[in-house]
Order: structure tokens, then sequence, then C-alpha cells
């Protein structure tokens, strides 16, 4: 027979945090799951109280707010992390940055309440920036202009086999084409949410503008505010 | 030349599947200054990152090179196709992980070799490189293209691709040879492969010659220069070397995506069919309290959750249970599980399991290999039905519901009653499960094909008429329709392959290179194997897969890979062919030196350490 193990206790955790981190370099093609583990494996190594879930097979309470499409940086993405024990945050912080792969860059660690929804929850918005490898068509400006006048855009996405069709004019809450030292810069804030969700390649697509001659960085997440103390990104 | 720019690269990067795989940047990946180090060695494995990456030969190497000043070592797998078109269409040469330097601008260019099928993908990186193929076609200006790894204990087939081998444990000879590779910058080449042939360990193919009787042959493979050792013997540590505590952590969900502290390297267990358990002799055991503090750092150091426990032979180290205790004593709190490869059947195999599988039941792997008592006996695997019986007992009535065998088909002497044994042992196993576990417990039954490989007492033997072992894996599948039972088999084409590979002489690389020009690569990946291609790759070099793969040799035949020495001496390999045609069985070495020669052959290294490092009596 084998030996029993003792019964692991299993309580509520006592503490939760939100951590905010750049992603750059090679890290912007780590998918959203394996950025979850990378999370974990980077709380394991500094010897985090982890807590973990109930069940046959629990796994440590981390969780990505909104996984990061690959290929994309990012300014300030969000991950929270459920505790056994407390940790100051502040102390964590000061510990966090050696044990980051590179590419991950620490942006602040604040304590959210215990009883406030999963962050993956409150996220309804994403906000990016994006840049033209290539020059994008003069006459953009126009494009982008009349896109927003619509009403409605019927949209059609086609990744692979499959296809999704929606509406993209709501799902764009704010588009703005700037110039920065003579670049061409789009700035999107786009819904994120439950119900959908629309991405700067399909902005770019719907402008006429191969998404594959523009790199986007998401530059932040907008969280719905439930008095949880931590402010939109 | 220097590293690829990084624009380049994000023109490509987003294009393909995974783009994780090419870009480096992997947590404890060590990236030294590429100027000021004075030597530098690309580890390749071909084979795509996420099964390369699993690899903890290259993975103890890339460690110890790194941990010396004067060099550097940095990885690259085989671009899977997509990112192969997509770097040729750019004009971007292969390039390492951590720098972004053309493999090409390496000193030496390290592939482990080990598995026959992935030959094709050497070829390719060596081209997408921009490496000419051939060894003989490399000047001064190329990097030093060398290889090791367990298919090396027969180099032949890739003889022309390399410009040198190193046979065996390659801790100690490839920081010999890096030494050498620094030492003799700016020497013609030539001179410095002589010099690395003087090297113990180093096999130099080109400075040997093959020559072949009217039927094609071996009759002798000959040295070709003074200080050219007629036989090179593989090297080996005498202790273990101390283990890898700080891996590569990658991002990506790799095949192994864990920890890994080898506890023991070699196996006693002296099975006939098994290439392992005669090349990697002697058995050497890492102390108990090493690897408890092993454990401790390398799960510090990468905060993986689980750790592999390496070895040929689990149930074979002899402090096994206490380790365990201790290990699940301290880790289980912590959430580690620990993974146990290779359990022996037997009742003390699943109290084993038990204890680092308490929480999680995945599932039990047993390997009776034959189906009958008889067929076991050829092959001195020694166990007994009621072994089997009584495992499948503890096992399922301790809560496991999963249970996999794995067993071999076309073993020498195999007649169909041994196939209906395995289809008895199945059920027999089923049903103890049903017993114990209702319709939740399951079966599932492997039969791989088995390849009569070299160094090994069948070596001799040709490999079993496809037809007939196809037809043995449609019995068993016949067999094995029953609820709960899974049975699967290798594809017969494939294992033809790895046979005329793996016994291959020098000619067969002439195949190899054919059926990479003719867009052979990721031979081992069913969706792009392409067997009719290979069959014209043979046809055009003037070779026949079958005379490789399936004649008898005789015992008095030089073999090809007869010049590389693992120890073993080949009158023992004969003895025990002689031994498995009567059922003889040999016991484990544990229990009585068995008189292999390896103890002569390393009596030097043995003299070396401390008595009962080595598990020979």
């Amino acid at each position: 027979m084998p030996v029993k193990q003792p019964q692991r206790e299993v309580t509520a955790p006592v503490q939760r945090l939100g951590i905010a981190f750049a992603v750059a370099g090679g890290a912007r093609y780590v998918g959203g799951l394996d950025m979850g583990r990378a999370w974990v494996r980077a709380c394991r190594r500094l010897g985090l109280p982890l807590a973990y879930s109930f069940g046959f097979n629990p796994h440590p309470r981390v969780s990505i707010a909104a996984p990061l499409p690959v290929g994309f940086a990012a300014e300030r993405e969000l991950v929270e992390v459920h505790l056994d024990a407390r940790v100051d945050p502040q102390e964590l912080a000061a510990r966090l940055p050696g044990q980051l792969p590179p590419g991950l860059t620490l942006r602040g660690v604040e304590e959210l309440p215990l009883d406030s929804p999963p962050l993956p929850a409150r996220v309804q918005a994403a906000e990016y920036l994006v840049r033209f490898l290539d020059a994008p068509p003069a006459d953009l400006a126009e494009r982008l202009a009349r896109l927003l006048e619509a009403d409605s855009l019927p949209f059609t996405r086609v990744r692979a086999v499959k296809q999704v069709s929606f509406d993209l004019r709501p799902r764009i809450l704010e588009a703005q084409l700037d110039t920065c030292m003579g670049q061409p810069l789009l700035t999107l804030r786009l819904v994120h949410g439950p119900s959908g969700a629309a991405r700067p390649e399909d902005v770019l697509t719907a402008l006429g503008v191969d998404p594959m001659t523009a790199r986007a960085t998401r530059t932040g997440l907008v969280l719905r505010d439930e008095g949880s103390g931590q402010a939109q990104a | 030349m220097s590293a690829i720019a990084s624009e380049r690269l994000e023109r490509i990067l987003p294009t393909v599947e995974r783009p994780g795989r090419y870009t480096g940047g992997e947590f404890n990946s060590v990236v030294k200054d590429w100027v000021t180090t004075a030597v530098r060695l690309a580890l390749c494995y071909p084979d795509v990152y996420e099964i390369g990456m699993s690899n903890l030969g290259l993975a103890i190497l890339y460690d110890l090179v790194n941990k010396r000043p004067s060099a550097l070592a940095e990885r690259a797998y085989t671009p899977w196709p997509d990112m192969a078109a997509a770097l040729r269409r750019a004009g971007l040469p292969l390039y390492s992980l951590e720098t972004h330097h053309p493999l090409a601008d390496f000193d030496v260019v390290g592939f482990t070799l080990q598995y026959e099928l992935n030959y094709t993908n050497v070829l390719e990186m060596l081209d997408l490189a921009g490496i000419p193929l051939h060894s003989a076609a490399r000047s001064e200006a190329h990097p030093l293209v060398i290889a090791g790894g367990s298919s090396t204990y027969n180099p032949e087939p890739m003889a022309a691709f390399f410009d040198l081998f190193v046979i065996g444990e390659g801790e100690e000879v490839l920081l010999e040879l890096l030494d050498l590779v620094l030492a003799m910058r700016g020497q013609p080449r030539a001179e410095l492969l002589r010099r690395a042939a003087e090297i113990p360990g180093i096999y130099v193919p080109g400075l040997y010659q093959v020559d072949y009787d009217l039927a094609g042959r071996v009759l002798a493979v000959t040295p070709s220069d003074t200080g050219v050792p007629e036989r090179v013997t593989k090297r080996i540590m005498p202790c273990l070397p101390p283990p890898v505590t700080r891996p590569v952590v990658p991002f990506l969900d790799i095949v192994h995506d864990r920890a890994n502290v080898e506890i023991q390297r070699g196996c006693t267990e002296g099975c006939r069919f098994c290439q392992a358990g005669m090349i990697y002799r002697p058995v050497r055991e890492r102390r108990p309290e090493e690897v408890m503090d092993a454990v401790e750092q390398v799960l510090a150091n990468t905060g993986y959750d689980e750790v592999g426990l390496v070895s040929l032979a689990s149930s074979d180290y002899s402090q096994i249970e206490p380790l365990l205790e201790a290990l699940v004593r301290r880790w289980a709190p912590e959430h580690v599980s620990f993974g146990l490869p290779s359990l022996r059947v037997d009742a003390f195999s699943v109290r084993l399991a038990g204890m680092v599988q308490a929480t999680r039941k995945t599932g039990l792997t047993f390997a009776p290999e034959a189906g009958s008592e008889r067929l076991r006996a050829v092959i001195n695997k020694n166990v007994t039905e009621d072994d089997l019986v009584q495992t499948a007992e503890a096992a399922y009535s301790a809560g496991w519901d999963r249970i996999k065998l794995y067993f071999m088909l076309g073993l020498p002497t195999e007649s169909d009653e041994d196939v209906e044994a395995i289809a008895r042992l199945v059920h027999r196993v089923a049903d103890i499960g049903r017993r114990h576990r209702g319709g939740r417990a399951k079966v599932h039954a492997s039969a791989s094909t088995f390849v009569p490989k070299p160094h090994s007492p069948f070596q001799w033997l040709p490999l079993a008429d496809l037809d007939t072992v196809q037809r043995r894996q449609r019995l068993l599948h016949e067999r094995l329709r029953r609820r709960g039972v899974q049975f699967d088999w290798t594809e017969p084409r494939t294992t033809l392959l790895e046979a005329a590979l793996s016994r291959g002489d020098r000619r067969v690389g002439a195949a190899v290179e054919a059926a990479w020009r003719g867009g052979a690569v990721f031979d081992a990946w069913g969706e792009h194997f392409k067997p009719a291609l290979w069959q014209e790759a043979f046809a055009a070099s003037g070779l026949d897969m079958h005379w490789y793969a399936s004649r008898q040799r005789a015992l008095d035949e030089v073999l090809p890979w007869e010049h590389i020495n693992v120890g073993v001496k080949r009158e023992f390999l004969a003895a025990e062919w002689e031994r498995a045609t009567s059922g003889e069985p040999t016991p484990d070495c544990r229990d009585g030196c068995q008189r292999c020669g390896l103890l002569e052959a390393f009596r030097a290294e043995r003299k070396a350490v401390a008595k009962g490092v080595w598990q020979c009596p």
C-alpha cells in the first residue's frame, strides 16, 4: 500500500496581490498560458506562499488579467497572485526583478481586496500603440475618419480556419492617428471583455492595412473599477 | 559576421507557428560576451525546440561549458518547416538562441544524435547555417562540426557529415577538445583533426579507410595515419559529475517540462535487446544526500513543481525508498511531485510510485517487453507473469486507474503464441483492473517493433520480417478489442528506416543526403515522414534498406561499428546471444560480475574511484 500523505491544509487565501509588468524582447512571443506558467515559476523561485486551488489536481492561483497576443510588446500587463501567508508588497517588489526572465520588467506590486472580482473579469478595454514597419497608405487619416464615422462596421476575422463575424465599430472606443518624429503612430482603445474584444489587427484590416506591416504595443489595460484600490492602468 | 539584426527577425517571427521556439531569452539561459569569450560552441539538437530542450545530455554540456570563463555555449534546434522556409525566403542563416549569431560563426558546432530518424534534420540545419554538408568540403573558415550521443555508437552512416565524433560521455572530452581548438587556432584544419584523433574518445572518420568485400560487407576499418587509434574506446566519467542545478527554464510547454536530477547512470539488468544497458555501463549511483541537495537547488533556481529522477531503472537505485521518503517529506507540502521513469514490474515499484503519486495517481507504466515467459527468458527480461499480476493487483487496489504496458514485437524467436500471450496478459491485467476499479480501469498496451541495435547481444540478428510483424499487430489489435483497453503500435516503414540507418555503414550517408535533397526532414514526425522518398534515396545510392536492416550477419563478419569500443567485449555479446537461444538467464550484474569486459577496459577509471561507487561487484 502506498504511504499515505498527510492531507494538506487547504484554507482560503489570506492575501491577493496585483503585479504590473512590461513585456519586451523575446518574451513578446510567449503565449498567454506560457506567460502564466512563467509567473508561477518566478513566484516559486522567490518562495512565495502561493495559494492552491481545491480539488483533485490543485494548481497555484496565479492568473494573467488578459492574455497578451503573441508578438505584442506591452507596457503594463497585470497578473494576480493569491497567497496563503501575507507578504509585504514593497519587499516583494524589491526581490521580484531578480527572478524574472529577460524581457519581463516589474512595474509595481499592489495589494488587492480579497473580495473584489478576479482581475480577468474586470478588464473592459485595452489600449494599444501601433507603429508601422512599412509606410502606411497616404490617406490613412481619411480612412480612419470614415471608419469612425460609420454607425456599424460588419467585420469578419479570419484566423487559420476559424472565422468570426461581428460588428467592429462598437468595439473601437478610441482611435487616433498621430505622428511622432515623422513616423505615423496609431493609438487605439479597444473593447476587451467577456462579450468580445477587438484587436489592433482587426482595425488595421478594416483600414486596408496589412497587419504584418505594423507592430502593436499594448500600453495598458482598462479595469472596471470596483472599489479595488487598483486604479486603471 | 555578426548577430542577426533583430529588425530582420522581427519580420519573420510573427509569421511562423510558435515563434517562442526561436527567440531565446529563457530564464537561466546564459548570454556571454561574444567578443571577449575565446572559444564558442553551438549545441544543436536535430529536432524541434520542445523535443531538444527536454534532452538532459545537452543541458549538462551547456552548463559545463558555460561555467568555463574561456568558453561559451549557445543552443540551436531544428526550425519547424514553416520557420525554415521563412529563414530561406528572408536570406537569413540559422542562428543561436542566446546571441542570435549564425551557426557558421561558432568555432565548434556540436550535435547530439539520439535517434536515427533525426539524421536529415542535421543536414537541414547545416544547410540553413550555410555550412558545407561534407566534412571534406570544409576549410579553416568553417566551424568544426561534431556529434555525440547514443546514435554515434555507430557513427558510420553520418561519417561524411561530421569532422569528428565524441564517443561516450562527453563531460571531460568536450572540454579537452575546446582546449585543443583554442590552442590550435589558425593552424591547418587537417592538423587540428589529426591532433583531435589523439584525444581518447574522439573518432575522426576522415582518418579511417573502410574496405568492403565483393558482397558489400565491411572487410576492415583502418586508420590511415600513425597516432590514430585502431579502435576508439568510449569515454566514461569515473563518477557522476555534479548535477545541473541551474537549467534553462523554457517559456514554452516542452515535452519534459520539469527539473531533472540524474540519480544513476547505466543499468545492471542485462536485458539482451537493450542497447542502453550495454553502452552506458558501468552503473554509477549518485549519493542520496547529493540528490537531496541537487533537488533543493534546482527547485530554488527554476521554480519547477516537478522533478524527474533520471535513470535507466529507478527501482534498481539502492537507496530508492529512503530517498523518496526523504524527498516527499521535504517537498510534498510545497506541491512538488517527483517522476520515476522505468519502474521494474513488481509490487515494490508500485509502493515507490505510491510515495510520489499519493495525491495525483496519473498512471503507472511498466515494460514486460514480451508476452510469454519463454520469450522473456530469451531477452533476459526477468519478469514473471506472477510479477505482473501482483503488480497490477497492487496498483489497481491502491487506487490507480490506468496502467500502461510496453511490449515489443519482432523479438528474436517470436512466434504467434508469444503474441497471443501478450493479449492474454493484457486481458488479465484488465480483469484485475475491473475487479478493483470497475469501469474506470484502463489498460494501455503499446507494442513497438524491435530493432536489433549495434553493441547489443542481438546485433547480428535481422530485423523481423515486417509482413509478419504487421500481421501480428493486426492480431493483437483484434485480440485487444475491449472496453478500457487501448492498443497502439509503430509504423513498420519507420522501423525499417530506423533499422537500416542504425545498422548501416559509411555508404548509407549517401542515402541520407539523397533523402534530404529530395525533401526528407523531420522523419520522426508521422506527418512529415515520406517512406517512398527514402526507398528512392536508397535505390539512387545503389543501396537496399533491407540489406542493412534485415540481413542476418555472420558472427565472424566485421560489423560497421566494430572499431567503436564500448568496453563490452564482442565475445560477451556473442555468448549472451548463445544463452538467449537456449533461454538461459544472465543474472543482474549487481549480484555477480558477468565478465562483460568493461572492468578490463576501464581499469584505470575504476581505480580512480572509491569502492562502491560503481555497482559492479
